[in-house]
């Protein structure tokens, strides 16, 4: 016993208790209030021949992190007030990232207001939703978690439960090199977003060079659907197929949903809707922003007719006397829009 | 002679000095509580009036209380939620007054809120916006921090679809089938820029104590007058505009001075 306490009060000894007693102290701080640091490693968008330069926000530029973290949270049913939905249950990517439901199934079993779009290229749009009422993705991807319909959650609420969480908060450091919040959440779902870039269909493919990838009646189709006569390109120009307008195409004579009336309260708007890509469109029935339109055949015979004669209807759409196999030619361009590689690529698909 | 001169400057300079430290040193600020009228130097060391504005959210003249049913205008209506935004709730003395720049997210049951420091003396007006400014109301709630009222809310006070805040949000359930019992979802969703009110009342208050509190008494009954709540119970504003200017236009007459 005098030789242990003398042992003791040797000071060196003393001295190196100390010292291995603050460095486990030390250490253990380290483990528990360590983030990973900011990994700024840009992400490299490959921009396929014939789409323009997608524009990125200046507070969020594409890195490896944020497209990371966005995908695993675009995967993720917390993001719904149940945890039943992601955004991936509307979104589905063998669907084209759309679904076969005129309206979407939102949280127990809940309707929403329209027909949910494909989000290929969504980077490219210049604003959301079909009203066009939503100035950036980062603010979009609120409206469905938020919607009662859909996944009916609160961002705040959101945010208070996965702040916290190691996974979270982890991603949320590397990715913006702060705690998690709602911006870091909205910015990594749209950085993830912006990856779903994709022009390869036969389409493409013939005009970078292999004419023989569309059939005969395909490549007649492409002539009508650019001509003067039939003028589809008018309002869905290439390279994304869309001018991204808003325009009442007299789905209606009265519009139950009155499109971009409900955001700018003006009359003319009433039954404006925002002009959708035709890439991938043969993926994507139902068609319209309600779903409406099953096929392709009902839409093409929709403009054919030239609509149902709303006031504000665009006075693109008039009857266009199509005969029946310039319908199904119109049709067979359309199907060449289609990039099947979609439906499978694997740097979208959830990580297993 | 030059070092008489410099002497005599340097006296000079000593003398005011001391004259200067001999001054009375108090609160010059003619705002401050503690204003010294005899005070010829700054004290630095000013005592301001801090406002209090109270809300009280009643149903007529009672508190409101969610879940409770209540009839309004003949229909069973009960509530789960009501908030709005007051901007920039200001005291005024004949168009002069302290602006305060303050967005408050008033809700029932939160009675009272803290303005900050104003300046003494007669406040003849109060005014205030129900709603955020254009420039405000096109920011996006995830620029400020979650204290903020601007920032995020639950349930939510902004449109992420229309990009812009909900000025005033009344949720609840009303009576469809006239059964006396509350059975379809009521939502009251107000915004935009032009449906922005200011409102004003004369309040002819003296504010002489460090802590003033001036109460108003909100009455949402009010907000739903000339309204057949059992057949008109949602607007989201941009979709059944009509009905939003109806409630929209009741909203100065529900506010009163307690």
């Amino acid at each position: 016993m005098k030789g242990l306490l003398k042992f003791i009060k040797n000071r060196s000894v003393v001295l190196l208790g100390v010292w291995l007693t603050c460095l486990i102290g030390l250490q253990g701080c380290q483990a528990e209030d360590s983030f990973p640091v900011l990994d700024n490693t840009p992400y490299k968008l490959s921009i396929p021949a014939g789409l323009p330069k997608m524009p990125i926000p200046d507070n969020n530029d594409l890195t490896q992190a944020r497209v990371e973290f966005g995908k695993l949270l675009f995967y993720d049913p917390l993001l719904s007030r149940d945890s039943s939905l992601s955004c991936a249950s509307c979104h589905v990517q063998h669907e084209a990232f759309a679904d076969k439901n005129p309206i979407s199934v939102g949280i127990e079993g809940r309707t929403g207001l329209r027909n949910v779009p494909s989000i290929i290229n969504v980077g490219y749009h210049p604003y959301f939703f079909a009203e066009g009422g939503s100035p950036s993705l980062e603010q979009q991807l609120i409206g469905p978690i938020e919607d009662p319909n859909e996944m009916g959650f609160n961002a705040r609420e959101l945010v208070l439960r996965l702040m916290g969480r190691r996974k979270y908060e982890d991603w949320a450091w590397k990715a913006y090199g702060r705690s998690l919040d709602m911006f870091v959440i909205s910015h990594s779902l749209a950085s993830f977003e912006r990856t779903l870039i994709a022009a390869n269909s036969p389409y493409d493919q013939a005009l970078n060079g292999d004419s023989t990838v569309m059939s005969p009646s395909q490549w007649r189709g492409y002539e009508l659907f650019f001509s003067d006569r039939v003028g589809c390109g008018g309002c869905h120009p290439a390279p994304l197929f869309t001018n991204f307008k808003l325009e009442n195409i007299g789905q209606y004579k009265t519009y139950e949903d009155k499109g971009r009336y409900r955001v700018s309260l003006k009359e003319e708007d009433i039954g404006k809707f925002k002009i959708p890509s035709l890439r991938n469109v043969a993926l994507t029935a139902p068609y319209f922003h309600d779903g409406s339109h099953t096929s392709l055949d009902e839409v093409i015979e929709h403009f054919n007719l030239g609509g149902l004669g709303h006031p504000n209807q665009s006075p693109a759409i008039r009857p266009l006397g199509l005969s029946r196999s310039e319908k199904e030619d119109l049709k067979a361009f359309l199907v060449a829009l289609t990039d099947s590689s979609i439906l499978s690529e694997a740097k979208w698909a959830p990580n297993r | 002679m030059f070092s008489k001169k410099l002497l005599t400057l340097i006296s000079t300079i000593a003398l005011a000095i001391l004259v200067q430290s001999c001054d009375n040193a108090g609160c010059l600020d003619q705002g401050a509580l503690n204003y010294d009228p005899e005070a010829t130097e700054d004290s630095g060391n000013c005592d301001f009036p801090e406002l209090r504005l109270g809300m009280n959210i009643n149903i007529g003249t009672e508190a409101l209380v969610y879940n409770n049913v209540y009839t309004i205008g003949g229909v069973a209506v009960s509530f789960s939620n009501v908030s709005f935004y007051v901007s920039n709730p200001r005291v005024m003395t004949d168009g002069v007054g302290d602006q305060t720049g303050k967005y408050l997210l008033v809700k029932a049951g939160e009675a009272e809120y803290d303005l900050g420091e104003i300046t003494a003396g007669h406040k003849h007006m109060l005014m205030f916006e129900v709603g955020v400014d254009s420039v405000t109301n096109h920011a996006n709630p995830e620029t400020y921090e979650m204290e903020n009222p601007l920032s995020f809310q639950s349930p939510s006070m902004h449109w992420s679809w229309d990009n812009g805040y909900i000025f005033v949000r009344i949720d609840g359930m009303v009576d469809t089938n006239n059964d006396g019992t509350p059975d379809e979802t009521m939502e009251f969703h107000i915004g935009k820029d032009s449906n922005l009110k200011t409102i004003a009342f004369e309040v002819h208050q003296e504010v002489d104590t460090k802590t003033e509190l001036i109460e108003l008494d909100v009455d949402v009954a009010t907000f739903f007058n000339g309204i057949d709540l059992s057949t008109d119970y949602v607007t989201h504003t941009g979709d059944f505009p009509d009905l939003a200017n109806a409630v929209v236009a009741n909203i100065t007459s529900m506010f009163s001075l307690n």
